[in-house]
């Protein structure tokens, strides 16, 4: 029998962070913490559950990057790409904050155009400092594939965030 | 590979990563957040023991398992259902949608299906609380009183009419109108994205696409008023679609339409056990294909399900009786798995048109399972394998 409230003490927090870190509102992080336990009831029917940090943080990654990309689709329709990922300002310095604040936004608009794999993969990587085992248990790929999706994530970001690709739905 | 160190090249992607992992986080998620997350997780715990794949299709939702027979009802209902759920911008909130929805008492809608390669279809749907169901389309009529237990399919060009037994259904004890809206419901709470504005019917409406499973449904209403005006959602596994209009929440609606006597005059066709169309697996995948592409002279067809070509060369078949039952318990159980399969599934696909029966190495059909990180792969020669979803590019909206 598994214990239920236990997990989701234990990782709750941890679930809603990823969630609020990729999308910055917190309706959307309670709606995506939510999602992600009842997707963990589901595979936990199918398999035994090793690792509860890196299932709920997989899950949690998928489910907000789906709305980040559902954000872009209706914003890009109202010209205004900034919605999609508005961050807060915050560190030393005002004009550092907006500076930073901006780039973050960039980040996460370029990630929602990222194809799926390499969008989660490095969300898992550089936010929820999963390990390279960790991620290719969760994505069910081998280790060396976790390097490849991460070249490529990080290649195809710095091209965006340098503005040599156009920005487009995907 | 070491996983456990990463570069921290001092470049842009590092320097935004550094950013947004510095940004502001408040507290969360609240105390109340947390036990409301506990009591769904431990709602769905208990809402059915562990499964197995074949369990699970076998247990989906009670109503889509009905697809195999009414798909061409369902699913206009479900896109009915979705502008109630969805709402508009203008005049309907979902508060009085949602009233709305659950005081309707009957409901009426017409609908056109259209599968390249065959004829168009046009039909008439009916529904009146308690859990009545009307459907006219194509050669058959169809009454469903769920209260009974019975399914009436008149046949007026031939004069026949089959009787069904629905009452061994897994939950058709818990089957209403009601259960029938809130599961449809549930199932359209899927992405929404605004599709514009454009004429429809010489009126300005406004579109919306909900996505779900990779299935999209269109819903245009009125601009000015909200009311529905015409919804479009797509067929599993062909390119086709159904179109609904004409929708109207609680019409006046006779008795007579519902009523389970069959006419004067018609006579009574041995059914099959409906029942037996709801535990499809796999293996009638398979056969209904095996069966479908060895009429087709060993090529598989267009789409995965007879068509009029089919049909006909059955029918010149000349088959045994009983060989020729079989081959339509075969085919009927194949479209009911494969009619509810792109429920459970985030990216699923048909490429057999003109690939051989044995071929080992051409896929011809793919689908991913909800969270699974693999791709079930059938290939030409009927076996399976399971592929990386790395190794897959999706073909749906929403896939991979």
């Amino acid at each position: 029998m598994i214990d239920w409230q236990r997990i989701v003490t234990e990782h709750g927090p941890a679930v809603w962070q990823t969630a609020y870190r990729l999308l910055r509102n917190e309706a959307d992080a309670n709606d995506c913490m939510q999602e992600a336990f009842l997707a963990a009831v589901e595979v936990s029917r199918r398999e035994p559950v090793r690792n509860w940090r890196a299932l709920l943080g997989r899950i949690a990654t998928a489910r907000a990057i789906d709305r980040l990309r559902q954000r872009l689709r209706e914003t890009a329709r109202r010209d205004d790409p900034a919605d999609v990922a508005a961050v807060p300002a915050g560190g030393p310095g005002p004009e550092t904050c907006a500076g930073n604040a901006e780039l973050a936004a960039r980040l996460l608009l370029s990630v929602s155009q990222l194809p799926s794999r390499q969008a989660e993969a490095f969300c898992l990587r550089f936010l929820s400092d999963m390990t390279y085992d960790e991620i290719a248990d969760e994505l069910g790929i081998e280790t060396n594939h976790v390097g490849v999706l991460l070249h490529r994530a990080r290649s195809k970001l710095r091209a965006l965030l340098d503005g040599v690709v156009e920005v487009k739905e995907t | 590979m070491n996983g456990n160190t990463h570069q921290q090249e001092p470049d842009i992607v590092s320097h935004a990563v550094r950013a947004l992992r510095d940004a502001p986080m408040p507290d969360g998620p609240t105390p109340e957040q947390l036990a409301r997350t506990t009591a769904a997780v431990r709602s769905a715990a208990l809402a059915s023991p562990p499964l197995t794949l074949k369990e699970r299709i076998r247990t989906m939702p009670r109503l889509t398992k009905y697809a195999a027979a009414i798909l061409l009802v369902l699913l206009p209902l479900a896109v009915v259902i979705a502008v109630l759920v969805v709402g508009t911008e203008s005049s309907v909130t979902f508060a009085a949608v949602k009233k709305q929805l659950l005081e309707a008492r009957s409901l009426s809608f017409s609908m056109t299906t259209q599968i390249e390669g065959m004829p168009e279809q046009t039909g008439k749907a009916y529904y009146k609380m308690p859990g009545r169901m009307r459907v006219e389309m194509g050669p058959t009529v169809n009454i469903v009183n769920y209260p009974a237990r019975r399914w009436l399919m008149l046949l007026p060009e031939g004069k026949k009419f089959m009787r069904m037994d629905i009452s061994d259904m897994p939950g058709i004890d818990e089957i209403g109108l009601e259960d029938f809206m809130a599961e449809l419901r549930k199932a359209l709470e899927g992405a929404v994205e605004e599709l514009g504005e454009r004429q429809v019917d010489g009126v300005r409406a406004k579109g919306y696409r909900v996505c779900e499973s990779g299935m999209w449904q269109d819903i245009w209403v009125d601009a000015e008023t909200g009311q529905p005006l015409r919804f479009e959602t797509e067929l599993p596994w062909s390119n086709g679609h159904v179109t609904v209009l004409e929708v109207i929440l609680n019409p006046p609606l006779d008795d007579a339409l519902f009523n389970m006597t069959p006419p004067t005059g018609y006579e009574e066709h041995p059914a099959p056990p409906v029942s037996r169309l709801m535990d499809a697996t796999e293996d009638d995948l398979v056969g209904g294909l095996r069966a479908i592409t060895t009429l087709n002279d060993g090529v598989f067809p267009k789409y995965p399900m007879m068509d009029p070509q089919l049909t006909d060369k059955l029918r010149q078949a000349n088959l045994p009786e009983e060989q020729l039952h079989e081959t339509v318990q075969k085919v009927v159980r194949m479209g009911a798995y494969a009619s509810v399969l792109p429920t459970r599934c985030t990216d699923w696909n048909y490429a057999g048109h003109g690939v051989t029966l044995g071929d080992a190495r051409t896929p011809i059909m793919w689908w991913r399972l909800k969270d699974s990180p693999t791709y079930r792969m059938l290939y030409g020669d009927l076996h399976f394998e399971d592929v990386d979803a790395a190794e897959v590019e999706p073909t749906r909206p929403t896939g991979g």
